[in-house]
């Protein structure tokens, strides 16, 4: 897509169907898509940026549903594409792309980070923003804006003093929130550290170990005792992932607990086809079926060269992660040292109590 | 009154609450993160419009109303006109009038408000039928409904060509963009035409129709 024409330049957004915004000299130019899939029709809307009295941003979970839905979607659309590949390999294959879907969709969400909602408010309306559907591209959108609409409205003189409603002292035009200290003053909790996701960063260390040293070690209660550790691994991971989503946090940890998670993911579904696959040697369906000799072929299967190249990587790098997740697993500054953001007055104030009795002005 | 309106509930809330930037709806709590722009206070500031002296003689009047001086001219059909009945949008400044009838005809760029894109429309036409079939695969209990999407072809794909050559020179997105659409929506339905006459050609073979004639 264009990045600017005639006299505008692009904000955000694309030629799909939540539009785009494009700034223009003295206003903002809003292009909604309307139709299915693809968008049949462009509805433009420009608003002057010495209009805006307000941008708007409420953050929203839902790129945590889509996540944990394409996820668990994900794991069982490739489970059943492995139990249907020996029988109908077209079922497997068509399951295997349903699951790969999902994985990347999955894999989408967290590369996007969270989600919202942006609105921009004028004296007429409260429009949302369709393009600024995530936090981090609203939020550098939302500097660019307030920065050219502080400009178009320099002229615009302060309001007199004692003019707000509920006695509550409004911010002066030249000292509102900006976006950086809207950054700063955001709905997540200063990192201080989780249990879960140091619990996730050992487990996962230790089953990158394990994984690596599988093929050396015949005994099948080391394979037990690797199962139940990933699975725990993957569990703790998962939890620690949603822990640190909602918390501010370096970028680094974010991403690397992500990693961790997808090569857990690929690792417990190569351990389940090598499982499928020492199984299928098996004389006849009643010792297929039993579960435990599954396990002990498998313990006892000793590696010809190739699976060394790849199960040794594997549990390498899986150990790296988990080694680069530990030093940030707990919170380097103590809470008391983080500056606590200035809070909205409490309900006990005389303002609030205004505000109950419905003494304002207008109410 | 300066309010911020929470955009969950609708409650109008004091901009005081939002002074750290953040704040929840006393309504809803919802809570939603908020800059502030002076155009907020705007209302507050404005003295009410007092109405503007009467035209001298000699003064040029405004073509709407003849108690007020002209003060601008309408940059589309050249009346002089009061502020009262002119309208900046971007650069150009025009009488009400003529504001009217730029968005609704809709012939200028600056002044529209919609447009159809008819190169979507014919690449939706074109591969719309088959994006129907995937999903329905997809959803894998419906997978035999994908089959009736592919006969929807016979009647998408000469439409997709019609409607990509009809609109060939029609404007597209405001956003500038070339004919990649069209063209790509008019490549594939002819891939699905070529498809179906092959398919008819095979059919009328298989059921003896040209070894007949031949014969």
């Amino acid at each position: 897509m264009k990045k600017s024409f005639d006299d505008y330049t692009r904000l955000a957004g694309s030629h799909g169907m939540k539009g785009s915004l494009w700034l223009g000299p003295d206003h903002l130019l809003v292009i909604e898509g309307k139709g299915f899939i693809l968008p049949f029709k462009e509805q433009y809307r420009r608003i002057d940026y010495a209009n805006i009295q307000a941008l708007i941003m409420v953050k929203r979970p839902a790129w945590l549903w889509w996540l944990v839905t394409c996820g668990i979607g994900a794991l069982i659309f490739a489970l059943m594409s492995i139990s249907a590949w020996q029988e109908i390999v077209g079922l497997g294959i068509t399951f295997a792309l349903i699951s790969l879907v999902l994985g990347l969709f999955a894999m989408m969400q967290l590369i996007k980070g969270p989600t919202c909602h942006s609105f921009i408010q004028t004296a007429v309306q409260v429009l949302r923003l369709k393009p600024l559907g995530r936090m981090r591209s609203a939020h550098v959108a939302f500097r660019e804006l307030e920065s050219l609409c502080q400009e178009h409205q320099s002229h615009i003189p302060l309001p007199p003093t004692g003019s707000e409603p509920m006695h509550l002292s409004p911010p002066l035009p030249h000292a509102s929130p900006s976006t950086a200290a809207f950054a700063q003053t955001s709905s997540k909790k200063p990192w201080t550290g989780s249990a879960w996701v140091w619990t996730a960063a050992t487990l996962t260390l230790v089953w990158g170990i394990m994984i690596a040293a599988e093929l050396y070690v015949p005994q099948v209660w080391f394979l037990w005792l690797s199962v139940t550790v990933g699975v725990v691994a993957f569990v703790s991971t998962l939890i620690g992932l949603v822990t640190v989503v909602r918390s501010l946090v370096p970028a680094a940890l974010t991403i690397f607990l992500a990693v961790a998670l997808a090569l857990q993911f690929v690792a417990g579904t190569a351990f389940y086809f090598a499982l499928s696959i020492v199984n299928a040697t098996a004389v006849d369906i009643y010792e297929q079926m039993q579960m435990h000799k599954a396990f002990n072929r498998l313990a006892a299967f000793e590696s010809n060269g190739t699976a060394e190249y790849v199960v040794i990587p594997t549990g390498l790098l899986l150990a790296l992660v988990g080694l680069l997740i530990l030093p940030n697993a707990r919170a380097r500054v103590k809470v008391t040292d983080i500056a606590q953001p200035a809070a909205p007055p409490s309900f006990n104030s005389p303002a609030a109590a205004d505000l109950k009795s419905g003494s304002n002005e207008e109410g | 009154m300066s309010w911020i309106k929470c955009t969950s509930c609708g409650a109008a809330l004091p901009p005081g609450l939002f002074q750290s930037g953040e704040g929840a709806c006393s309504l809803c709590s919802r809570r939603q993160q908020a800059v502030i722009l002076p155009a907020l206070y705007k209302s507050q500031s404005l003295v009410p419009p007092t109405l503007p002296d009467p035209p001298q003689t000699g003064d040029v009047v405004c073509f709407f109303d003849e108690n007020r001086k002209a003060t601008q001219t309408c940059s589309h059909c050249g009346i002089f006109m009061s502020d009262a009945w002119s309208a900046r949008w971007g650069r150009q400044v025009v009488c009400l009038k003529c504001l009217e009838e730029l968005r609704a005809k809709g012939n200028e760029a600056a002044f529209q408000t919609k447009r159809t894109l008819w190169d979507n429309v014919a690449l939706g036409f074109s591969f719309g039928p088959w994006v129907l079939l995937i999903l329905s695969i997809c959803t894998i209990v419906f997978y035999f409904i994908g089959a009736l999407f592919l006969f929807f072809t016979f009647i998408t794909a000469p439409a997709a060509i019609f409607v990509a050559l009809r609109y060939w020179r029609a404007p597209r997105s405001l956003v500038p963009r070339g004919r990649t659409r069209l063209v790509l929506a008019i490549l594939f339905a002819l891939i699905q035409i070529g498809a179906w006459g092959s398919l008819i050609v095979v059919l009328l073979n298989e059921w003896g129709l040209f070894s007949e004639r031949l014969t």
